[in-house]
Formats: C-alpha cells, sequence, structure tokens
C-alpha cells in the first residue's frame, strides 16, 4: 500500500459531500468533502506501488483546471489515469449539485 | 477472427509482442512460463489486436500489440464456463466460482470467468490468490434491469470471495456494483475508446 498527499491553494467553495466509484480491480473510490480552508487535500491510497510521479501529474494537472477547496479521498484499486479523471469530474458533478 | 477484450490469447513467445515502450524483462518471463496475453479494450490498426501481459505483482501490467494472424489459440471466458475447467480443483476459489456459476446458470446468463481466475484456468498457471477477487464477465441482456440486478447480487452476496461482476454490452462494460449504486445518474463505461459516462437505463 502507498499513500501520497497534494496540497494546493484554492478558492472556490463546494456544496456538498460527493462519493463516486466502486472498490474494484481497476477502478477508484473518490469521495469530495467541502473545506473551509482555501486549499485542497487530496490524499490517495493505492495497493499498485511505483506510479508516484504518474499520480503526481495527474493530480496536479486535474486541480490546476479545477480550483475547489475540498478535501479529496482517493482510493485506488489499479485505475487507468483515464478512469481516474472522469471518476475525478464525476464527483465534482456530485459535490456540485445545489 | 472476432475477439472481444478478457479473450486470453496464446502466443508463440515474447517476440510476438510489439510495443511503443521497451518490453520489461517481467514480461518476458512471464509469458516464457504461461505464452497467454489478455485481449485489451482498444484500438489496434488493421491485422493488429491490443493486449494486455499480467505479471506476478499487481503494477505488472503492460500493454502491446500482437499480429492477429500470430495467435495460436483464443480462450473466451465463456469457454471456460461451457467446459467447467474448474471441477475436480481443489482450490478454495473454484469452490467459490461454482457457486457463482451455479446462481448464473440459474438465470440463464451468459458469463464466464476473467482476470486472474481466468488467467489460471485457461494457461493452467497459478495465479490466484487467497485473497484475489472473483472477476466475472455477464453479457449484457435486456433483462438486465435493477431489480434482476439487484436478485444477481443478492445471490452472490454469501460468496466467501468479493465477486466482481462486469456486465458487456456492445457498446463497453460497466460494473454491477456501480449500476445498482447509480439511482439512474450516469455510470462509468469503458468502451474501445476510453472510459465515458453513460446513463444506463433498462425498462422493466
Amino acid at each position: 500500500m502507498e499513500n501520497f498527499t497534494f496540497t494546493f491553494p484554492a478558492t472556490n467553495q463546494i456544496n456538498r459531500f460527493a462519493h463516486v466509484g466502486v472498490v474494484g480491480s481497476g477502478d477508484l473510490e473518490v469521495l469530495i468533502e467541502p473545506s473551509s480552508e482555501l486549499q485542497t487535500e487530496v490524499i490517495i491510497r493505492t495497493g499498485i506501488i511505483g506510479f508516484g510521479a504518474t499520480w503526481e501529474s495527474l493530480i496536479q494537472r486535474f486541480f490546476a483546471q479545477h480550483d475547489i477547496a475540498a478535501k479529496v479521498k482517493i482510493n485506488d484499486f489499479g485505475a487507468t489515469p483515464g478512469v481516474v479523471k472522469l471518476r475525478l469530474e464525476q464527483a465534482l458533478e456530485v459535490a456540485a449539485d445545489e | 477472427m472476432e475477439l472481444n477484450p478478457h479473450d486470453l490469447l496464446e502466443i508463440e513467445s515474447a517476440k510476438e509482442l510489439t510495443s511503443l515502450s521497451d518490453i520489461p524483462e517481467w514480461v518476458k518471463s512471464s509469458i516464457a512460463e504461461a505464452p497467454f496475453v489478455v485481449v485489451r479494450r482498444a484500438r489496434a490498426s488493421e491485422g493488429w489486436i491490443a493486449v494486455g501481459i499480467r505479471g506476478k505483482e499487481r503494477n505488472e501490467r503492460f500493454a502491446a500489440f500482437v499480429p492477429v494472424d500470430r495467435i495460436l489459440r483464443r480462450i473466451t471466458p465463456e469457454q471456460l464456463t461451457r467446459e467447467r475447467k474448474w471441477n475436480g480443483k481443489s482450490k478454495e476459489i473454484f469452490r467459490g466460482l461454482e457457486e457463482i456459476g451455479k446462481v448464473l446458470d440459474y438465470h440463464s446468463l451468459e458469463w464466464g470467468p476473467t482476470g486472474s481466475i481466468g488467467f489460471e484456468l485457461a494457461s493452467g498457471k497459478e495465479t490466484t490468490k487467497k485473497t484475489s477477487d472473483i472477476d466475472i464477465v455477464i453479457r449484457f441482456s435486456k433483462n438486465f434491469t435493477l431489480n434482476f440486478a439487484r436478485m444477481i447480487e443478492a445471490e452472490l452476496k454469501n460468496n466467501q470471495f468479493r465477486v466482481d461482476i462486469q456486465i458487456e454490452t456492445s457498446e463497453g462494460a460497466f460494473l454491477l456494483n456501480e449500476y445498482l449504486a447509480s439511482g439512474e445518474k450516469p455510470i462509468l463505461l469503458r468502451t474501445v475508446d476510453g472510459p465515458r459516462l453513460k446513463n444506463i437505463v433498462i425498462k422493466e
């Protein structure tokens, strides 16, 4: 098991908690909760060792495009970068729901 | 030759593999031990097929291409089911699979084992661990309403292994679990052109 934490400055609040994705091979769970601090904190837990650099560039790029102040937890089960990005977008959509 | 994601293909050796990146040593030794690759959900040029190679560790997955005319044998998940390849095997996980099989057969579903358990059945090489999930593919039928999916899930719930079911449609595949939890919201569909979000609603 490997863990990574990334934090970025952020300004936009989100409306609510979101939980998308599934526990299962090739997939991941994303949990997003609003944060009162002006930052995004992303905590990643993955059973697939050795992809720290891939995670870092993917997460950095995603949150450079989406400025949200939130706590994000990712539980990964070997998802491809394409699936990770789509799950993050899906979570943001749910979190933005009024 | 019709080839679909999850099909296992037997090849002569690692020499048949073509990839944009260098082929790691573990890929060569893995193919030397069990010369099988799995069809990936990705496009390939005419005459080629996108495949994946699995190693011992979960981070050992490698993407490559194989010329279709170099395939020695194709084994589909359904074939493993038809031949009841796990009959007479003593490992606990195969008893788990037999239990799943009873349920899916009872509902007349077209299905087969994939992932590590499918690989072990096709290649004869020990791939599953005590902690392995049982990966299953079920071919989509229009019976697959939410109620039907709930019934299947309930009947598989008591299995001692984690059962991971993918429903394969003509457009792509989705997970049974996610479909059940979707509440008619879009879910992830894995297509040959990558993942996308799609509403899966099947009327009673």
